[in-house]
């Protein structure tokens, strides 16, 4: 023990040593520096290749058989400035890609496969998007390293980088770079972690009791290693995450998977976390008598309960800020690795990593005298209604209603169905914006035909837009699952409306001579109010996963909230069982709900049937008084590609943020200030 | 024993049939634990609140900082009700176990306290340092509290009670966990605050140390109380008179009995060798140990009271008296200063003492008899305290273990030894010089 303690001194007193701080400071930051200028000015040179290609492919000929066109079919390759791009298995795409006139009409799309093969590998995509961001990283290294060495953690940083080296060239030797990677940026992260708590203590370093006691919350989880040990298994195990996820599937669902893999760990840590804590430090405060050497000072019972409350929030936002920056490394690992083709990369691009807001074709109405008609006609042709009319079965009312009803649903289906052979006209409204911002969207759809084998593919036909601007494209779906379609933005009408012809044709690759070029399709088509839906870019993925982890917080804030008031009024075991029970409920609502409709017992038994009703009554209550959390749902659009707005924000903030855990707070704090901190010792009587 | 309640500026805590009474979960009563107490606590005294275990003391207590509720009664501090958290802005408290947060260092321990009085940062880490300092444990201030001792706990839990430099300082059992030396140095802490002008409440089921600190206390059993007063008058036995003399022979104590049962008709009840008492011995020992700087690795001995704990009324040239004062008693065997009234007493007292032995010399002188030799006569012990004018000696003991002045007696026509007087009259000075 004492050699260790030595070396601990030594080490202590080296960390002391100004000389060394600003020698840490200064190598690293060196090193940082330069890492940077290397991968700015590549991510910069393949910024101006990336802009003349299309210049150069634009002149491509095929039937001119000019230069470029030849070494494009041939060789798969392009020659900008003397430097030739492309690879030789780019040759028979390049081919596919000349229209009849001899011209390349994806210009874009060619540009990208060419500019692809001249990215290095160690050049991250987004760096390659955008070389600035190089620069904006080391700054940030700097500024860690800086504030690292000036609150005496040089010697950690030091000692941290040399067992991320050690541990990184250990797996490399045994294995790939990416596992090597995955492995060295743990004690990485974990000391981000450390860095991290440290700005948190700073900031709660003031002198007010809630502060205090919120301080005193963070510096006990990490004394006691609570907050270390959640700390460590999220970047532990995001960092390992890409090396679960199978490289041969599309790497969409690659990106997808680590993504909603990665939320839900921190997600879920960051709960576990919050569970524990709040319960623990609060539960065992009072139990330990800590809490009566606090609680007479001058602090209120509200301000320990808030301070305890502000202590488990911040070390969320810890724990989330951390993964949040593993996750985000790791994503552009798993992005960098080969699509399946240009699709699959163009999807990561513009359905994954993008937020996208949702909109349903306007469906036509049934006017309201057609629809009295309608009803009135049923009436009197029904001869069962009449019956139930005459002996009083059914009022007129409930009648009607029920008529009426059935037409709308009938009218609607009709909408939503394209018998064989046919066409139905879809008309997607408010898309000025989009038009303006070009680019593509993305046409969502779940159809059902036939028997809707999910072994066969149907076919049909999708035109966009109207007279000059209409394009089609002939497809094949899998029924009762969704698919997706491209359509491009330039399609959208002069009104922001976007018109969608749905043909129930096939298009006849192989028709000969006096053939038609279109056949019937087999089955009519039919699909779900939602079934059809229109996808279009609003914003980009960081915004939208920071709107994301909000919503995630203000859903934790109240966990915590319901944790610590629990904590206050009853044991440690309990208050862990209700909020462990809440955030089961709360996360698995929609499910809940689902269950519950499809709950009976098929059984005469009495008894069955009082244990069934109550059951479903208390199932009822938590999902009903549950569902704005499970609603509150952050993660999944975010892996999906859909925006997260600011109202979504809002609205979780007001109603789980502030309404439920102020109200929780109000309930805890009546009961708390009647409850005796002190218990009975004595032998009175 | 009631006491009429009293209303005055001065009272800090004034309680009125007070009541606690302890409810199981159906709120059917289980324990009454206080039972219609009165009381009041006057400021700049030191209230001792005794009593056997379980006998409500630290009900008393929580009920005065808010951490039970009273059943029934009225409970005032500061002229508001307990539970008033403006009213702890005033108040220090040393529970009955130091509950400390286990991993937060003693400086960690006292920046946190001190947040929740909203000192600013300057202010704190003055403090803590001096407060350190004085508990003696400036070299441990940044190894974590679950690793102390339980002396060194209750060290750092004195030092939090005293970081907002309270107005009325609670002590639930203060000495409880401490070795003699560290009992001595809070003892002398508790005087010294006293002198300081806070108002001192302390509880203890030891008595030896609060009789030497109290001056009011109220004796609880059972919930009730039994007995309350000041410590003279609760301790005084007028029944007996101590003499503490220089060894003499058994000629001398046969004359001295001799006059005792001429002048008064009584004889002595016992003759003996004054002991060393052990804290006298531990004291000493230890004090040998730290003058060969033999190396420790617990709490240090404490320094000098911190500087922010002044009596406002003392002034710049009380603080400088009260310094030297508080210099002179950092020795491990202090004597500390008696208060104020204490003083009067002595006075008083004393004056007796002296009217005593002029006569004493006066008679000696028309007899012209020189007192006998003899066995040693009994001695008060050098336990280092003087409690103000009251002496106290059962019947049989071998020797006392506290100091006193002898009492006036009755007239004396007996001569005595004038070196034995000149010697009494000697020990009385210095004792009362000292501390």
């Amino acid at each position: 023990m004492s050699a260790l303690r030595v070396v601990q001194d030594k080490l202590a007193d080296l960390g002391r040593m100004r000389g060394f701080r600003a020698a840490v400071a200064v190598v690293l930051s060196a090193l940082a520096v330069i890492a940077a200028v290397v991968l700015h000015n590549e991510g910069s040179r393949l910024q101006s290749i990336s802009a003349k290609v299309p210049d150069i492919l634009a002149t491509a000929d095929l039937n001119a058989r000019n230069a470029v066109a030849t070494e494009l079919v041939t060789k798969g390759t392009v020659t900008v400035d003397g430097l030739t791009i492309g690879d030789e298995a780019l040759a028979k795409r390049m081919e596919l890609m000349f229209t009849p006139q001899g011209r390349i009409e994806k210009i874009g799309e060619a540009a990208a496969q060419l500019i692809a093969t001249e990215r290095p590998e160690w050049l991250p995509i987004p760096v390659a998007q955008d070389p600035s961001l190089a620069l904006l990283a080391a700054a940030v290294v700097v500024a860690v390293v800086i504030v690292a060495c000036l609150t005496g953690l040089a010697v950690q940083l030091v000692a941290v980088l040399l067992a991320s080296g050690l541990l990184g060239g250990l797996v490399l030797a045994v294995s790939s770079a990416h596992l090597a990677a995955s492995v060295a940026a743990v004690p990485l992260l974990l000391f981000t972690f450390s860095l991290v708590v440290g700005v948190v203590l700073v900031l709660l370093d003031r002198p007010s009791p809630m502060c205090a006691v919120a301080g005193s919350v963070v510096r006990e989880a990490m004394r006691l290693r609570i907050a270390v040990a959640f700390a460590a298994l999220a970047v532990s195990v995001i960092p390992l995450l890409p090396q679960a996820i199978d490289p041969s599937t599309p790497l969409r669902y690659q990106v997808q998977t680590f993504l909603s893999r990665s939320l839900d760990t921190m997600y879920l840590v960051c709960a576990f976390l919050t569970v524990f804590l709040g319960c623990a430090t609060v539960a065992f405060e009072i139990r330990d008598r800590q809490a009566w050497t606090t609680l007479t000072k001058p602090v209120s019972r509200l301000s320990w309960l808030a301070g305890k409350w502000l202590g488990i929030v911040a070390l969320n936002a810890a724990v989330l800020l951390t993964c949040t920056i593993a996750m985000y490394a790791f994503l552009a690992q798993v992005r960098s690795r080969p699509p399946q083709d240009v699709f699959d990369a163009m999807a990561v691009e513009e359905e994954v990593l993008v937020a996208r807001v949702g909109g349903f074709p306007e469906y036509d109405r049934v006017p309201t005298e057609r629809l009295r008609e309608e009803v009135e006609a049923r009436i009197k042709a029904d001869p069962n209604i009449q019956a139930d009319l005459r002996e009083g079965t059914r009022t007129e009312l409930e009648v009607r209603k029920a008529q009426a009803k059935a037409i709308l649903e009938e009218y609607g289906k009709a909408q939503r169905t394209v018998a064989p052979n046919e066409e139905a006209v879809y008309r997607f409204p408010g898309l000025s914006a989009q038009r303006k911002q070009g680019g593509t969207l993305s046409l969502r759809y779940k159809f059902y035909s036939g028997e809707s084998d999910p072994h066969a593919m149907y076919p049909i036909i999708f035109l966009f837009g109207t007279g000059d601007r209409q394009q089609w494209t002939d497809h094949s779906f899998i029924a009762a699952q969704w698919n997706i379609v491209t359509v491009p933005a330039e399609s959208i009408g002069d009104d922001g409306v976007l018109e969608v012809r749905i043909q129930n044709l096939q298009f006849n690759r192989n028709a000969g001579a006096g053939e038609p070029p279109f056949l019937p399709g087999r089955y009519a088509i039919a699909f779900d109010k939602d079934g059809l839906e229109l996808l279009y870019r609003v914003g980009g993925f960081g915004d939208n996963l920071l709107r994301a982890q909000l919503v995630n917080i203000c859903k934790l804030s109240f966990l915590a909230m319901l944790a610590v008031v629990c904590a206050s009024v009853l044991s440690f075991p309990v208050a862990c069982l209700i909020v462990f029970t809440v955030l089961a409920a709360g996360s698995t609502g929609s499910f809940l709900a689902t269950s519950i409709d499809e709950y009976y017992y098929r059984t005469d038994s009495v008894g069955v049937k009082v244990f069934e009703t109550i059951v479903k009554s208390i199932a009822t209550a938590t999902e009903f008084t549950l569902r704005s959390f499970s609603e509150a749902q952050a993660n999944g659009p975010v892996v999906e590609g859909r925006f997260v707005s600011w109202i979504d924000v809002g609205r979780t903030f007001i109603l789980i943020g502030v309404a439920w855990s102020g109200a929780l707070l109000a309930l805890g704090l009546a009961v708390f200030r009647r409850k005796e901190l002190a218990i009975y010792s004595g032998q009175g009587g | 024993m009631a006491t009429p309640a009293r209303t005055s500026e001065d009272t800090i805590v004034e309680a009125v049939g007070l009541t606690k009474t302890f409810n199981d979960f159906w709120m059917r009563a289980t324990a009454r634990a206080v039972d219609g107490i009165d009381f009041h606590i006057d400021r700049h005294e030191i209230f001792g609140l005794l009593g056997p275990n379980g006998s409500g003391k630290s009900t008393t207590i929580k009920m005065i900082l808010g951490l039970l509720h009273k059943s029934r009664g009225k409970l005032v501090v500061f002229g508001r009700d307990p539970s008033d958290v403006a009213v702890k802005r005033k108040i220090g408290y040393l529970p009955e176990e130091t509950y400390l947060y286990r991993f937060l260092n003693p400086t960690e321990t006292l920046d946190y306290y001190g947040k929740l009085f909203g000192l600013d940062r300057r202010t704190r880490r003055r403090r803590t340092e001096e407060l350190l300092d004085m508990v003696g444990l400036t070299q441990v201030a940044h190894r974590p509290a679950g690793e102390f001792s339980k002396g060194m706990a209750r060290r750092l839990g004195l030092a939090q009670a005293l970081v907002n430099d309270p107005e009325l300082l609670i002590l639930d059992e203060p000495t409880s966990g401490l070795d003699p030396l560290g009992t001595r140095q809070v003892k002398d802490l508790i005087l010294e605050l006293g002198r300081r002008g806070k108002t001192i409440l302390l509880t203890s089921h030891l008595l030896a140390d609060v009789e030497d600190v109290c001056s009011r206390m109220v004796i609880l059993y059972g919930g009730k109380i039994r007995a309350q007063g000041t410590a003279t008058e609760m301790l005084a036995d007028s029944q007996h008179t101590l003499i503490r003399a220089p060894r003499l022979d058994e000629k001398t104590i046969r004359a001295v009995e001799e006059t005792l049962q001429r002048l008064q008709g009584v004889g002595i009840e016992s003759v003996a060798a004054p002991r060393q008492s052990l804290e006298e011995l531990f004291l000493d020992i230890v004090e040998r140990a730290r003058a060969e700087q033999i190396a420790t690795s617990g709490a240090q001995s404490g320094g000098r009271i911190a500087s922010f704990l002044q009596d406002d009324a003392a002034g710049a040239t009380g603080g400088e008296m009260v310094d030297q004062l508080v210099n002179a008693a950092a020795q491990p065997a202090a004597v500390a200063a008696p208060s104020a009234s204490r003083q009067a007493d002595a006075a008083a007292a004393k004056a007796a003492d002296n009217a005593v032995l002029d006569q004493l010399l006066a008679q000696s002188a028309d007899a012209g008899r020189p007192a006998s030799g003899g066995s040693a006569a009994p001695a008060p012990s050098a336990s280092g305290t003087s409690s103000a004018g009251s002496a106290v000696s059962k019947p049989g003991d071998a020797g006392p273990t506290g100091s006193g002045k002898p009492r006036a007696g009755g007239g004396a026509d007996r001569a005595v030894d004038q070196g034995v007087i000149d010697s009494l009259l000697g020990d009385s000075n210095s004792k009362e010089g000292r501390g």
